[in-house]
């Protein structure tokens, strides 16, 4: 499952949004930078979006994977699966800058451009054990959204690109996240068919987090939040 | 041949023991079903890995890929055996197939009605535990997409595959479709045995060992070369239904393999019964 987990960094800016570039005259760090992926937030009081994953690696095949995805300030997310189970990566759910300053030691490495667009390049380290790998994190200057990230860990890299959508006519919402993979993609597993152990698994393998229908500051309830999230059983 | 056909059908369903399979089956779909919804979820640790999972992997589709799984092993070709191994043993034994060769009806005729109704039988049979295990795991856990996993174990899977529900459901279809063709293979074995013998068991014991033995040479590194032509190395195959892009040509030759040993039973089983002295 390390793809996986290296797709970690790949959803993590489901919910990034409107941008004020850093003004010319201000210093850029990371503390800026983050604080203006922050600001995406500053409007969205809540969203629900239809979320469609495909994933395609030699570890595991996931087909039109349905969900509902529903954010509420200050971060409360709740994923509901839509034909009774759904599988995603995992993703900061909930204000991305909060999750990234809690999790990485930010440092703020250059200017670069990705897709013709100038964007800051922030190096992403890991405070503990249990967070991913190293990663770059591109966040665009014109509108302040993370557009994507690379990563390396053990014989994996990944390298994720983020599309936005302008909902409302006022907030840059992701609209879809890919994730290319490629190296070793899987732990050795015993085969009890086979009667031996499979060796890990390396290749390429392709996740991509599609988001639709977004309805944005509608009001959502409390009790929506409150149901128990069931994972497995 | 219709009118055999339809005689054997209703000496079938006559039969006691053309319902314990079905009896046995449906037990251990419920106790399946019962171990699913109670006990601890026997996979979550595979998914749970780096992904963020939603609802419940336990389901009817689940449920019925699982039983395949498990039945396959085992139970389906014994139960099947059962009855197969009896068709033409059973009426030895009753003494009544001297009775019904007496009659203006061509010995192959007779035999390859009863090897119809075996091949009707076995459908029933293996569909009856998909199912069954659909409908129980439905009403029990639920309906949803489909979560399969096929190589490795629940601890170390390797290659999981999930699709929609709608797709899961044909994807079993095509699986449990293969699984009759693969359970007929050794039921014909049975079928072959008990063309010659007049106690079933002897054709129902034989059919397993054969069974067994075939399991066994496959894991045998020595026998490595054979491995392809044995028909329990495609039995399992049922399980390239479940992947993404089916392997047609692999699935096509094993089925070419499974058909092959089914037909080559079946003309042995109409050779010797051609040549049967029926004494009873």
């Amino acid at each position: 499952m390390r793809t996986a987990v290296s797709v970690f960094c790949a959803g993590a800016m489901l919910l990034s949004a409107v941008t004020i570039p850093i003004a010319a005259a201000e210093k850029v760090t990371s503390a800026t930078i983050l604080a203006l992926v922050e600001k995406n937030y500053k409007d969205i009081n809540d969203y629900k979006v239809d979320a469609e994953v495909t994933i395609d690696s030699p570890q595991l095949y996931v087909k039109g994977s349905k969900m509902t995805i529903y954010f509420k300030k200050p971060n409360k997310v709740k994923i509901e699966a839509k034909e009774g189970f759904a599988v995603m990566p995992q993703v900061f759910a909930g204000n991305p800058a909060t999750e990234i300053k809690s999790k990485f030691n930010v440092e703020y490495t250059g200017d670069s451009k990705l897709g013709g667009e100038p964007v800051y390049v922030l190096k992403l380290t890991p405070k503990s054990t249990s967070a991913p790998g190293n990663m770059k994190l591109f966040v665009e200057k014109k509108r302040g959204v993370i557009v994507g990230s690379e990563a390396k860990a053990n014989d994996m890299t990944m390298i994720s690109r983020w599309t936005y959508v302008k909902v409302d006519k006022k907030y840059w919402l992701p609209s879809q996240i890919k994730v290319e993979m490629s190296g070793t993609l899987s732990s050795p597993a015993y085969d009890p068919d086979e009667v031996k152990v499979k060796p890990a698994k390396t290749g390429k393998g392709t996740a991509v987090i599609k988001l639709k229908n977004y309805q944005v500051n509608k009001g959502l309830s409390d009790k929506i939040f409150e149901q128990k999230k069931s994972s497995g059983k | 041949m219709i009118t055999l056909v339809k005689l054997e059908i209703f000496k079938l369903v006559r039969r006691a023991r053309s319902y314990l399979g079905f009896a046995a089956l449906s037990a251990l779909a419920g106790l399946v079903v019962l171990g699913l919804k109670e006990g601890p979820p026997p996979f979550e640790q595979s998914i749970n890995q780096g992904f963020m999972t939603f609802g419940n992997i336990l389901n009817g589709g689940f449920t019925a890929w699982f039983l395949l799984k498990l039945m396959m092993a085992l139970f389906l070709p014994l139960f099947a055996c059962v009855v197969i191994g009896d068709m033409v043993s059973g009426e030895a034994n009753d003494g009544t197939l001297r009775t019904m060769l007496s009659r203006p009806v061509g010995r192959g005729k007779i035999l390859f009605s009863k090897f119809i109704v075996s091949v009707l039988y076995v459908i029933a049979l293996t569909f009856f535990i998909g199912v069954a295990g659909y409908m129980l795991g439905a009403i029990f856990l639920g309906r949803g997409a489909l979560v399969t996993f096929q190589e490795g174990t629940a601890l170390g899977a390797q290659g999981i595959y999930i699709y929609p529900e709608a797709e899961g459901l044909l994807r079993l279809l095509g699986a449990y479709a293969y699984a009759s063709v693969a359970v007929l293979s050794v039921a014909s074995i049975a079928f072959f045995i008990s063309a010659f013998v007049t106690n079933s068991l002897g054709a129902i014991g034989g059919a397993m060992v054969l069974y067994i033995a075939s399991n066994l040479l496959g894991i045998i590194k020595y026998f490595e070369p054979i491995k392809d032509y044995l028909f329990t190395t495609h039995m399992g195959n049922f399980g390239l239904f479940f992947i993404n892009e089916i392997p047609k040509g692999d699935l096509l030759k094993s089925l070419g393999i499974l058909f092959a040993y089914i037909l080559a039973f079946l003309a042995a089983g109409l050779f010797v019964f051609h040549r049967k002295d029926v004494l009873s």
